[in-house]
């Protein structure tokens, strides 16, 4: 069985990229996998050695694909492939907001944007639309709406990496496969160096209190606060560290709020990092800052690393991260108004209680090494696309139906229809509605 | 014993307002009752606005099926105004009150809500076209007058006939007198253009007064300019009467105002007919025009203040036997307007 495996791949900076390179070496021992690529000769010589590459503009034929899809624009060649040839997704971000804002109005394509609102949200869609293309309701408003409905609805089968995301799915999809699997543990140094070790490597201080934020700083990571608190906690506690592991946003004034909150070299942010070093920043850290507000329904995969070397993770409660692992594993911290003073409250606790940090890290280290190791997960996935590949023929005919009538004039009736049982979550339910609408649509097919 | 033949009036329906076209249809439905139909309102709420609801609210209808109601097959449909055309019948006789006018004459026009963007346009394309579709499925399109029908023939291609519905209170219409004031009844919104009327009157030179009867939305910006114009001395808005009142304050006026937009069809001009009295309107009244001569049985000016003024004052130093005698011409005009007629018409096809 041939597997056509679509996403970003190394060294592209996207985390997804380096997930999917991951599974792809235990992914063709059971099938035969192809990865389609922009630019196949970019890849990695890594992946490049584990499976072939080809170019997305030209992909071979398949008995399934496989798009994995994230709200970068890295994922955009995903997301018309995923349109084009009808697939398992694989979601790894609930929210494709931005991804399609970026294939849409950013290629200077607004209709397309406020079409694709209003299929998906109706009036509430159109309206929304608007603001957003007038860039009024700042991150929020594209976090309400996820615009993930029309990849979804022409999917033979969907994977989340959450069962928050799998149970959305389960609601706007009822009927269609779908499979939650675990984000897989992988550390490219195992067993992980110790925390004195990282640091020697890494040059952090031996004695310091060291919380570590892993990943692109972004804006919806809270760093404006975790610099606060850790102003305030530096205050009481001058060895205390905050490190940004990876690089931050260009537009993220991070150095200005270190300057305001009087963090001043209490803040580091190490820029860009190979798995290695960023292994061994988690092993470093006392403790691991992964909050997310709003949350795009994503499953981080430095949390998963993180609680794999075995390090108590803070994330947002309500995010898909908080939902995946029982509390005790990690460290749910509330997004509302005193998000900042149980933030704080958080870290002074495990400052001062080594002993608390270290049993919280090895429940983490113990439930993840038990439930996410990639060979099991690998071969979840495989059984989840055989299961697939045997209903593939009768599952592209309920989508090729669905789509009879996409664009023109009969397109327009039927979505305008439509959405109303589609807010009801009945995607999935054939409304017969060609036979009804096609004769009001004259010769304007 | 023979079934009685089964009727569906198709309603677009505002719930909590009625206005005349929802009279129309309960007197329709009562007047196939009368005539030995068994009949019944299909009416589905419509909303209009914002634009991007319109085409979904209307699709509503092309979902239902009537063509049977609880084993009693449906014999006739009628649909009358917009979207209710839309719905799916072997028989379906269409009788016009208007279609959805923002998406045809009055697009581009202070009227409109549909703007010049490609969304709107879409939306206006899409009415245009399945409208066309819609109604070209009847085995008939009456439309309740000549100047519907003309836009039917212009901006869908489809022929309508006219077929002009009798006004509510049929056979109790009377003159009593040729008085000192024009009479204008109906809605209060801007399409009347009551606004004009009132700038006429702070320019006659005669002793003509206006008393306008109805409500709407309208109604507190014509006060506001009755007194702004000084001219509350000459018109009365008198808000909304009873029938036995509208019938008396009709059978005391000198003559009667109506001059609307491209008026549909316009019940003023046949109630004032009735009552034997002229109507003033003006040369873009639509509907109204089917009726109204000038110099025969009213005045038609152009839609200036000063030009309907001096149509008025014209008005006023006639004799009141000229007056009669184009309220009796009017009044011939009319005659044939009956609800046999309407009925005759509309069920053609089960009898």
């Amino acid at each position: 069985m041939r597997i056509a495996v679509w996403s970003p791949l190394p060294p592209s900076p996207s985390g997804i990229a380096d997930y999917v390179a991951e599974t792809l070496p235990a992914l063709s021992k059971r099938f035969d996998v192809v990865a389609l690529a922009e630019d196949p000769e970019a890849v990695s010589a890594a992946v490049r050695d584990a499976v072939p590459v080809h170019r997305a503009a030209e992909p071979p034929e398949a008995d399934l694909h496989v798009h994995h899809l994230g709200n970068s624009p890295a994922h955009a060649f995903v997301y018309r492939a995923a349109l084009a040839h009808p697939g398992v997704v694989v979601l790894h971000d609930w929210n494709l907001h931005h991804l399609v804002l970026r294939e849409t109005v950013e290629r200077g394509d607004v209709s397309a944007y406020l079409r694709e609102m209003r299929r998906a949200y109706g009036e509430t869609g159109t309206f929304v639309g608007r603001q957003v293309t007038r860039a009024l309701g700042g991150d929020l408003l594209p976090a309400l709406f996820p615009l993930n409905e029309r990849v979804l609805e022409g999917s033979l089968g969907v994977v989340t990496l959450s069962a928050q995301t799998s149970a959305r799915v389960g609601r706007r999809l009822p009927g269609r496969p779908r499979l939650h699997l675990p984000h897989h543990l992988s550390l490219p140094l195992d067993p992980p160096p110790s925390r004195e070790e990282s640091r020697r490597a890494l040059g952090l201080p031996a004695d310091a209190f060291v919380v570590t934020a892993p990943g692109l700083a972004t804006a919806s990571k809270r760093l404006d606060l975790a610099v606060r608190v850790m102003a305030r906690l530096r205050a009481d506690h001058p060895e205390s560290l905050l490190v940004v592991a990876g690089a931050a946003e260009a537009r993220l004034p991070l150095a200005s709020w270190a300057a305001e909150a009087g963090l001043g070299d209490g803040l580091r942010v190490s820029g860009r990092l190979d798995l290695t070093d960023f292994e061994r920043h988690l092993a470093a850290a006392d403790a691991v800052l992964a909050l997310r507000f709003p949350s795009h329904g994503e499953m981080s995969g430095a949390v998963v690393r993180a609680l794999g070397v075995g390090r108590p993770v803070l994330v947002t409660t309500g995010s898909a991260a908080a939902a995946e692992f029982p509390e005790g594993v990690i460290v749910p911290v509330d997004p509302g108004p005193r998000e900042e003073a149980e933030l704080e409250a958080c870290l002074r606790h495990l400052y001062a209680r080594p002993a608390l940090r270290e049993t919280i890290g090895t429940l983490a280290a113990v439930h993840v090494r038990e439930r996410h190791r990639l060979e099991d997960t690998v071969e979840t996935l495989a059984s989840f696309l055989r299961a697939v590949e045997s209903g593939k023929a009768e599952a592209l005919a309920a989508i090729a139906a669905d789509r009879s009538g996409a664009g023109g004039l009969l397109g327009y009736f039927m979505e305008e229809v439509r959405w109303g049982a589609r807010d009801l979550g009945l995607a999935d339910v054939r409304l017969g509605l060609e036979g009804l609408l096609r004769p009001l649509t004259g010769s304007a097919r | 014993m023979t079934r009685p033949k089964t009727v569906l009036v198709c309603a677009a329906q505002a719930p909590f307002i009625t206005g005349g076209a929802e009279i129309l249809v309960e007197e329709l439905r009562a007047n196939l009752e009368r005539h030995g139909f068994r009949a019944d309102v299909a009416a589905v709420p419509f909303k209009w606005y914002p634009v991007s609801e319109l085409v979904r609210q209307a699709l509503a209808w092309r979902l239902l099926d009537l063509t049977e109601s609880n084993g009693t097959p449906v014999d006739l449909v009628i649909p009358t105004k917009f979207p209710s055309f839309l719905v799916r019948h072997p028989r379906k006789v269409a009788w016009l009150f208007h279609q959805h006018r923002e998406a045809y004459d009055l697009f581009g026009t202070p009227y409109c809500s549909l703007r010049d963007t490609p969304e709107d346009r879409q939306v206006r394309d899409a009415i245009q076209v399945m409208d066309t579709s819609a109604l070209s499925e009847c085995r008939t399109i009456y439309t309740i007058s000549r100047n519907v029908a003309s836009r039917l023939r212009s901006y869908n291609g489809l022929s309508g006939e006219a077929l002009y519905p009798p006004p509510h209170h049929l056979g109790r219409y009377r003159a009593d007198a040729y008085g000192d004031y024009l009479f204008y009844a109906g809605r209060l919104d801007r399409l009347k253009r009551l606004d004009l009327a009132i700038d006429a009157m702070a320019r006659v030179k005669s002793g003509a007064r206006l008393k306008i009867a109805g409500a709407g939305p309208l109604e507190g910006e014509l006060r506001k300019q009755i007194e702004g114009l000084g001219v509350a001395d000459r018109v009365e808005l008198l808000g909304f009467v009873s029938a036995d009142d509208l019938v008396a304050l009709y059978a005391g006026a000198r003559a009667a105002y109506y001059a609307p937009l491209n008026e549909d069809y316009g019940y003023v001009t046949v109630e004032a007919f009735l009552s034997r009295k002229p109507v003033v309107t003006t040369s873009d009244a639509g509907g109204v025009l089917e009726f109204v001569t000038d110099g025969q049985t009213g005045l038609v000016s152009e839609a200036r203040a000063e030009a309907i003024a001096e149509a008025i004052d014209r008005l006023w130093s006639w004799p009141e036997a000229r007056l009669r005698e184009m309220g009796e011409g009017g009044r011939s005009r009319v005659a044939g307007i009956s609800w046999d007629h309407v009925i005759e018409r509309l069920t053609e096809s089960i009898r």
